[in-house]
């Protein structure tokens, strides 16, 4: 197969433009990598640009001593798993029977659903219906209330709805009830986009902390993603608000140790996606199944 | 006619009897955690003192609407609200398509995986560490932005300050940020194009540049277009912590929006019926946006929300 | 039509569970049984008793169970304390849910003043003077420290005050201040700036030795640096100004509008100067801690308006590459009038509230007994020097001194042993405070308590609630307008020439009828 020309041509920009992208994204990663492990004086001095200077693991000890830590970090995994599977059924369900064109009272309940991405009634009412539920200090508290982003229903649902309508018709002719047709034929054919709703939704988990902060009150069940937000954000937030810092609030942590802390907590999430992506393979189902 | 209508939908809600028992509980979902807690959006309505009766002591009905409503500064901040949203919505919605784009053009499938993952990577880092890369990037001491221009024009910017720079701050940041993550939709609507039309197009003679105009954008164009929508429908929803960790009152002529302006307003009171009045209003524009867009979708596409 | 109708039922069901009454009651469960007497013995029970505490959680020394000063007190007092930490980022968050839901622990620690007036009419915090009697200890502090003005000061409308003064003080002290280097000043011959115009002299002569430094820089927005140098010119600014630009000066005895004041002109065009000759760092308003810190460890600045205290961390990472990096405290240079002040400070930082429902449990004395507990000698002891041995020593005649690996910064006793903890360490013992300063330290603290350089706080105004609503409409709009000219002044980018016209604007903003109000409002309450 020749390819023109001009199709070289851009083939050279295209790389080029991908290695510009890579670098800028994975710099500051690699710089705050590179942080973590070297000394607070290196770091002072502007000496860390890519590998570590006077590697020293201090940073990453001072932390995993701390039980906090690893209490943090089960929690998460935790929320994060339960939720996510929670999340993508909840979502499933939602999303399919409104993929279907026959489906009766399907824009009532669209409307219904798109309705909720921009009424909330704050955050009080929420937190008296969890409290009412028996559910502070709950896991439940941390996984139901966002059970389902909206956003990800109408993405999914978009997808289902491009599955042929061919497919869908042989199961019925096949004698297969809408269940069946949803797990035998509608969800083979939607990894790719089940992967991505999952990944997204585990993210998010992962990196709530917010909800943790308003429905927990005892510290055995916080998420590392909080501990992790006190020891970065430390009192730069206060100040951004406008409320006058005090004499507590100035201490700040050396920037290895907060570097230490997102490599921890980042990387584990990140591992995630090369799982997914083996989901992404091109044409894999719609192809094969006509084939 | 109408008997034959009314047992053709019996015939329907026979046929979908399980999906109805499938759809349930995500309404019960709905209802309770997302419709139940709507109670509170009377305060916008109700004089509310902090502290005393949560959901306000008296009807007033659109008092808080008129205070803003008539309040100069409120719709001097609106504004920046509505041009930082559009210039975010111009840049930031087409750049992660045209990155699936041209992530799709790699053919080796090692590098391919690999730049996805490094370009999401930014994804992960919270505002507050953002904003430091970002302040550390342009200041004019440390900065390697301002040793690039000082060593071309001799001079040094003070980006943070200049109320001209804010918007492009913000929006780049943006892009950067989230570029590799929303492109991840886009990746994934690709890989559900049927390879066999891309066979046949070669076959038919149509060079790489062909075959993405006619196979692999119509692929993805219900993705863009959903996304889209939403991104209309969202774009007042602005991120509210960088805004507030980026900005200083000398840039408040671009920066301040009104996320801030409420918050400022509500930090030493818990002001609640008048943020709940901004919000209100704010959430009916949103949903007027995405309502226009929608139908445009419906009239001139195939695809749509409903 | 069933199935929607069944929603509704549902949907009413959930309203009705939600919003009934006994919803805001759902506190704390009862803990023990009332059964014992209380002993005369200084424990607070004889039963291990446990209390609830919203605690604001700081990384630099993140809290620990089992800190021996925690064991401690729960063997002085037979307490336990259930201390649900926040993160301090976010507690202001925490803080407002907790109370405005009504799910309220025995303790919130650490409130703010302005946020407590917001309860206090609604009936859900407990009014604490109404129990000093049952608080013997507090009441000596009381008198003892004299806290009287102070405590005038969160009084609100009904008579009542609301917040137990933590962090008490005897002297009214203020410990962010201007710091500066001395091995620097010393080795190239500068005197200590004793006056604004000094500080112009020594920065200019500084920055003629290290072109590429600023020797006047700034972290947590432009009010900070304001707030500490505004009462040096007679005048307030930054977070100095709470009331919509208006400061009560005390020797007028009158509510005075800072932003357009002669004095805070001055105090703008002395920072446009410092700015303009690179004396002060451009980036002074936008600055995070990281950077800001990076530039005082690696000598790119010479004066701080920083806690006394954090040197001993700079000094930890700096004097590995300069062995002779010092800070010092320095007394605050005077102003064009003669003033020296930093910024102001009340007898007591903080607070902690006690919710009214405590009151119908029977744990109430007990409860009180406890916080008491904070204002004994013992407490003091425990929470300002920590225990004998582990963080402190007494000497033969009797005086307490910190071991020297605390003094030296080796062992950290708030990290390690929650001591000198912010929220526990409810009286400050002066004599702790000024061991570990130095002596150059120590004695610019002498000569500030002699100056009385520390102004006190604005007198509290007593608005009715629709009041101020109303002066806060007025405040944020006129806040957003003088800011953004403070620091346009300072940039140079509005020029001092059109001081009238910003002066105009002010009063279109609303500034005079602002003044009106403050001024109706405080005639009233005088009245009283």
């Amino acid at each position: 197969m020749q390819d023109s020309k001009s199709y070289k041509i851009f083939k050279t920009f295209n790389v080029i433009c991908m290695a510009c992208i890579t670098f800028i994204t994975l710099y500051p990663f690699i710089y705050m990598f590179a942080q973590s492990f070297s000394s607070a004086q290196a770091v002072i001095n502007n000496r860390v640009h890519f590998l570590p200077v006077d590697f020293n693991l201090s940073a990453y000890t001072s932390i995993i001593t701390e039980s906090r830590f690893w209490n943090g970090y089960r929690n998460t995994l935790l929320f994060t798993t339960t939720g996510t599977f929670l999340g993508l059924f909840l979502t499933v369900s939602l999303a399919y029977p409104l993929s279907r064109d026959d489906f009766p009272g399907k824009d009532v309940i669209l409307k219904f659903m798109v309705f909720t991405m921009f009424f909330s009634g704050g955050l009080i009412p929420l937190y008296l219906l969890v409290s009412n539920l028996g559910w502070i200090d709950t896991i439940w508290a941390i996984i139901v209330p966002n059970a389902i982003i909206i956003f990800n229903v109408l993405v999914m649902r978009t997808f289902f709805m491009g599955i042929p309508q061919a497919l869908i018709d042989a199961g019925e002719i096949d004698g297969l009830n809408q269940l069946q047709i949803l797990s035998h034929i509608v969800i083979p054919l939607s990894k790719p986009i089940i992967a991505t709703i999952g990944l997204f939704i585990a993210v998010q988990i992962w990196n709530d902390w917010f909800s943790a902060l308003i429905f927990l009150n005892m510290d055995d069940l916080y998420p590392v993603t909080l501990f992790l937000r006190n020891i970065v954000m430390g009192s730069q937030m206060t100040a951004a608000s406008g409320q006058a810092v005090d004499s507590s609030a100035v201490t700040t942590l050396p920037q290895t140790l907060q570097a230490a802390t997102i490599m921890l907590v980042t990387i584990p999430i990140l591992a995630v996606y090369p799982f997914i992506q083996k989901y992404f393979v091109q044409g894999m189902m719609i192809g094969s199944i006509k084939g | 006619m109408h008997t034959l209508n009314t047992k053709n939908n019996f015939w329907r809600l026979k046929k979908y009897g399980l999906l109805y028992c499938l759809i349930i509980l995500p309404i019960v979902y709905l209802v309770l955690f997302k419709y139940v807690p709507m109670y509170g959006i009377v305060l916008a309505f109700r004089q509310h003192y902090p502290g005393r009766a949560i959901f306000g002591e008296h009807w007033v009905g659109l008092k808080y609407f008129k205070m803003f409503l008539t309040d100069n500064t409120f719709w001097k901040v609106f504004k920046n609200t509505l041009l930082l949203s559009i210039f975010n919505l111009i840049i930031s919605f087409p750049i992660p398509i045209i990155f699936a784009l041209m992530l799709n053009e790699i053919k080796s499938k090692n590098s391919k995986k690999f730049i996805q993952t490094v370009s999401y990577l930014p994804r992960f880092f919270s505002t507050v560490v953002v904003v430091g890369i970002i302040k550390s990037l342009l200041s004019p001491s440390t900065g390697i932005v301002n040793e690039v221009i000082q060593f071309f024009t001799g001079d040094k910017i003070l980006f943070l300050s200049e109320p001209g720079w804010f918007r492009t701050i913000y929006i780049f940041s943006d892009v950067w940020q989230f570029m590799g993550w929303n492109a991840i939709l886009y990746i994934a609507a690709l890989s559900g194009i049927d390879n066999q039309q891309y066979e046949a197009a070669m076959i038919d003679g149509a060079n790489r540049w062909k075959q993405t105009i006619h196979i692999t954008i119509p692929g993805i164009m219900p993705t863009i277009i959903i996304c889209f929508t939403l991104a209309v429908g969202n774009m007042l929803m602005i991120g509210f912590e960088k805004v507030l960790l980026l900005y200083s009152p000398i840039i408040y002529s671009t920066a301040d929006i009104l996320q801030t302006f409420v918050f400022r307003m509500g930090i030493d009171q818990g002001h609640f019926s008048y943020s709940t009045a901004v919000g209100l209003f704010q959430s009916l524009i949103s949903l007027v946006l995405l309502w226009t867009t929608n139908w445009f979708a419906r009239k001139y596409t195939d695809y749509s929300l409903w | 039509m069933r199935k929607r109708n069944l929603l509704r039922l549902l949907t009413a069901i959930l309203f009705f569970a939600v919003i009934t009454p006994g919803v805001f009651a759902n506190g704390q469960k009862e803990k023990t049984s009332d059964s014992e007497k209380i002993t005369e013995s200084k424990a607070i029970s004889n039963k291990p008793i446990e209390f609830t505490m919203l605690y604001s959680d700081n990384a630099s020394y993140g809290y620990k169970k089992d800190w021996i000063t925690l064991q401690k007190m729960t063997e002085l007092t037979n307490v336990t304390l259930k201390i649900q930490p926040v993160p301090e980022a976010d507690y202001t968050t925490k803080r407002r849910i907790v109370l405005n839901s009504g799910n309220i622990p025995d303790i919130v620690s650490k409130t703010l003043a302005s946020e407590v007036t917001d309860y206090a009419a609604s009936g859900i915090l407990l009014p604490i003077n109404k129990y000093l009697d049952k608080m013997p200890n507090l009441s000596r502090t009381i008198k003892e420290f004299g806290l009287e003005d102070d405590l005038r000061n969160i009084t609100e409308e009904d008579g009542n005050w609301y917040q137990l003064p933590v962090r008490v003080q005897k002297e009214r002290i203020q410990n962010q201040t201007w710091l500066y280097r001395s091995d620097l000043l010393e080795k190239h011959n500068i005197e200590v700036p004793q006056t604004m115009e000094d500080v112009y002299t020594a920065a200019k002569k500084l920055k003629s030795i290290y072109p590429d430094s600023y020797p006047i820089t700034n972290r947590f927005t432009a009010d900070n640096v304001l707030s500490v140098i505004a009462p040096s010119f007679g005048t307030r600014a930054g977070w100095g100004l709470t009331s919509g630009g208006y400061w009560f000066d005390p020797e007028k005895k009158e509510w005075i509008f800072a932003p357009t004041s002669v004095e805070f002109k001055n105090l703008l065009q002395w920072f446009n100067k410092m700015l303009k000759e690179g004396l002060l760092d451009p980036e002074f308003a936008t600055l995070d801690s990281n950077v800001y810190e990076q530039k005082i460890m690696t000598g790119k600045t010479f004066f701080m308006l920083d806690w006394l205290g954090n040197e001993k961390r700079y000094y930890a990472t700096a004097r590995k590459e300069d062995p002779d990096f010092t800070i010092t405290a320095m007394l605050p240079p005077k102003g064009p009038d003669g003033d020296r002040g930093v910024r102001q400070a009340n007898k007591f930082a903080m607070g902690w509230v006690i919710p009214a429902r405590v009151a119908n449990e029977k744990y109430f004395d007990r409860l009180l007994q406890f916080i008491d507990w904070f204002y004994t000698d013992d407490a003091v002891e425990l929470f300002a020097w920590g225990v004998e041995g582990v963080t402190f020593k007494t000497d033969a005649d009797g005086s307490k001194h910190y071991l020297p690996q605390v003094l030296s910064g080796e062992f950290d006793p708030t990290k390690e042993t929650g001591t000198l903890n912010n929220v526990f360490n409810v009286v400050y013992d002066m004599d702790a405070y000024m061991d570990f300063q130095s002596k150059e330290a120590q004695a610019a603290f002498k000569e500030m308590a002699k100056e009385n350089v520390v102004p006190a706080f604005d007198p509290k105004l007593l608005p009715t609630a629709d009041e101020r609503e109303e002066m806060k409409m007025i405040q944020s709009s006129l806040d957003n307008y003088f800011k953004q000219k403070t620091e346009e002044f300072i940039f140079g980018k509005e020029s001092f020439s059109n001081w009238e016209a910003y002066e105009k604007e002010c009063q279109n903003k609303g500034s005079a009828k602002l003044g009106e109000m403050i001024n109706t409002i405080w005639k009233r309450q005088n009245n009283k």
